[in-house]
């Protein structure tokens, strides 16, 4: 028989038997860490929309998710997740893009003033870096400022206290102030601001540009926390609207393929960054009817649940740790996303 | 004509059937029964499609409580005008627990809380609201017309620690905001009610003696609602008096047409 360099490799190597002919998501040899997650790790989250599931799925498993802008006591749930409380390290809302990640740090570093912080609507004044987390807008520009600076306090002591960054990417696209870069995590105009084509600029962020900005994160945060872990993953959640001229599928496709090859560049350059698939793992072929809901862009939360099953699996994290007080998963438990709102553009 | 008006609520129905006496002087045209079960008893009954109001079916135990309480272990409230519930304190901890942990951006004093937006505030109250008035609705469904009575703020003797521990009330004698948010609340407690067709009765102004606390005078003496003699003194509870009044508040919802009568004024305890 003669030999082939395939010859003798597991059966995670093989499409047949690795995807095909096995469970979607039972997949164990999908993800090895390469560094654990103990539930004594102190883990911060971030990103886009799909990183409140991971998130959340870590708090259910008695990990010491950081919050350093919690719900105190009294807040009901409901309300506390609608205004952006217990969903990321502290309440800074959805990071859609690296870009948006590093001026977040630079910002709390004091290196950057963001422009033009401040959007209005109706009377009412949202903070343009995240507008998610006040979904009535606040009364006053200098209110909207008062919440940012307690919010880049509260992202600092995160960062201090965190081991490992959780940071899921999500999209390559944004809207950038064309007079100073500043970008934003949604277009303005689409919750308040308005879009004037003098002031921002449309950018479709390469794989150049997202490491560049991915490293000064990286740097920044080691002189503060200079054993700073990170577990970077890929949102699954396609693209709401595009605004290349591409079709919103390739577009899509090209914002997802940037960031995984990011992943893999930034994996192969540090022991200390990992990768876990949940891209691959909705994205597979294998879900008998589909990893998405109805809108072919909401991942069915029992796919959710068996990714992130799958992944504590692999820290060995399965099960609640005895004495930890873990969080009932909510089955109507679902992403806050503000991209989704430029489904009201649609002709 | 006499009209018939049954008041079925918590302990805190205590207060007005000790003040039955005074309250047949006050109102003529109104006959009053009492019915009630201890808080969290109470929260089972419910209101049969019959509209019966009874412990859970099976629930013999608290059938015969009841019994013992009331003389009746259920109460067909399709018999009655008019129905008032004496409730729990419909959201209001959770309220006050975010009045006194956060600072709210809107409101000028800063205490060095975490900073809350009005608009965060008001969600956080509705929903507290909302999840106690549901459940008014459901055991009271097809009941009306129906009133509802909050339990009554605790006397200003509470504290926030010792035997008279009662936070967050204690804790919000000295917010600066207190009387806003006291505004808001009964607003918005209010309105959840209209909006599920029930009627607020709001506690009386000469019982409070502070937004969210009553005056001392209205907690002495006051008795457990399942035996006459038993005093409680624990400042949660209120005495006829307190009893008295709130019947008048009541009266006044109720409106001349129901009452007979105008409303007479308050008589001397």
């Amino acid at each position: 028989m003669s030999v082939s360099p395939y010859s003798g490799l597991p059966q995670r190597a093989f499409w047949r038997g690795g995807v095909s002919g096995v469970g979607a998501l039972d997949l164990p040899e999908v993800y090895h860490p390469r560094f654990a997650l103990t539930p004594e790790t102190r883990v911060f989250t971030a990103g886009s929309c799909f990183a409140q599931h991971v998130g959340a799925a870590m708090k259910r498993a008695g990990l010491r998710v950081i919050d350093t802008e919690p719900a105190l006591r009294g807040m009901p749930p409901e309300t506390a997740k609608r205004f952006g409380y217990g969903t990321y390290a502290a309440r800074f809302g959805n990071i859609y893009t690296v870009r948006q990640f590093r001026q977040l740090v630079e910002e709390m570093l004091g290196l950057f003033t963001p422009a033009l912080p401040v959007w209005e609507k109706s009377g009412r004044y949202w903070d343009a870096l995240r507008p998610g987390v006040e979904p009535e807008g606040l009364a006053s520009p200098e209110q909207v400022m008062e919440m940012r600076a307690q919010n880049l306090i509260a992202l600092a002591r995160a960062v201090q206290d965190a081991e490992v960054m959780v940071f899921t990417l999500g999209l390559t696209e944004a809207w950038e102030h064309r007079a100073t870069g500043t970008v934003y995590p949604t277009a303005p105009g689409t919750i308040a601001g308005a879009y004037d084509p003098d002031t921002f600029v449309f950018r479709n962020h390469g794989v150049a540009e997202i490491l560049e900005d991915f490293t000064a994160v990286e740097e920044m945060l080691a002189e503060i926390n200079p054993d700073l872990k990170w577990l970077l993953t890929v949102s699954p959640v396609p693209l709401a609207a595009t605004a290349t001229d591409d079709h919103v599928l390739t577009a899509t496709m090209r914002s997802k393929a940037v960031l995984r090859v990011v992943c893999d560049m930034l994996k192969d350059s540090s022991d200390r960054i990992d990768y876990f698939p949940s891209y691959e793992l909705v994205m597979s072929p294998a879900h008998p009817t589909g990893a998405f809901a109805e809108d072919l862009r909401s991942v069915r939360p029992e796919v959710v649940d068996g990714i992130m099953g799958l992944f504590l699996a692999a820290h060995g994290l399965a099960d609640r740790p005895e004495g930890k007080q873990a969080e009932t998963p909510d089955p109507e438990d679902e992403a806050i996303c503000e991209d989704v709102l430029l489904d009201a553009f649609r002709p | 004509m006499t009209r018939r008006i049954a008041v079925v609520g918590t302990s805190n129905i205590g207060a007005l059937k000790y003040a039955a006496g005074s309250i047949a002087l006050d109102h003529p045209g109104l006959s009053v029964t009492f019915w009630g079960l201890p808080g969290g008893k109470f929260a089972e009954c419910a209101t049969d499609p019959g509209g019966v109001f009874q412990p859970l079916p099976g629930d013999t135990e608290t059938r015969k409580l009841a019994q013992r309480i009331n003389g009746a272990d259920h109460l067909d409230l399709t018999r009655f005008d008019a129905t008032l519930v004496i409730a729990d304190t419909m959201g209001l901890p959770s309220v006050l627990f975010v009045a006194g942990n956060y600072d709210v951006i809107d409101w000028p004093p800063r205490r060095g809380k975490p900073l809350l937006s009005e608009p965060g505030f008001r969600a956080a109250m509705d929903e507290a609201i909302a999840a106690r008035a549901d459940d008014l609705a459901r055991q009271f469904r097809g009941v009306a017309p129906l009133y509802l009575a909050r339990a009554p703020y605790p006397t200003t003797v509470v504290t926030r620690r010792g035997k008279l521990r009662l936070e967050p009330f204690a804790s919000v004698a000295g917010h600066p905001e207190a009387a806003r948010i006291e505004l808001l609340y009964t607003e918005a407690l209010s309105r959840a009610l209209a909006e599920r067709k029930m009627a607020f009765v709001a506690q009386p102004q000469d019982t409070i003696a502070a937004p969210f606390l009553t005056r001392p005078e209205f907690g002495k003496d006051a008795m457990d609602f399942r035996a006459a003699g038993r005093v409680l003194d624990d400042h949660r509870h209120m005495n006829a008096a307190f009893g008295a009044s709130l019947f008048r508040a009541f009266a006044l919802a109720l409106g001349p047409d129901m009452t007979g009568a105008a409303p007479t004024p308050a008589r001397q305890e």
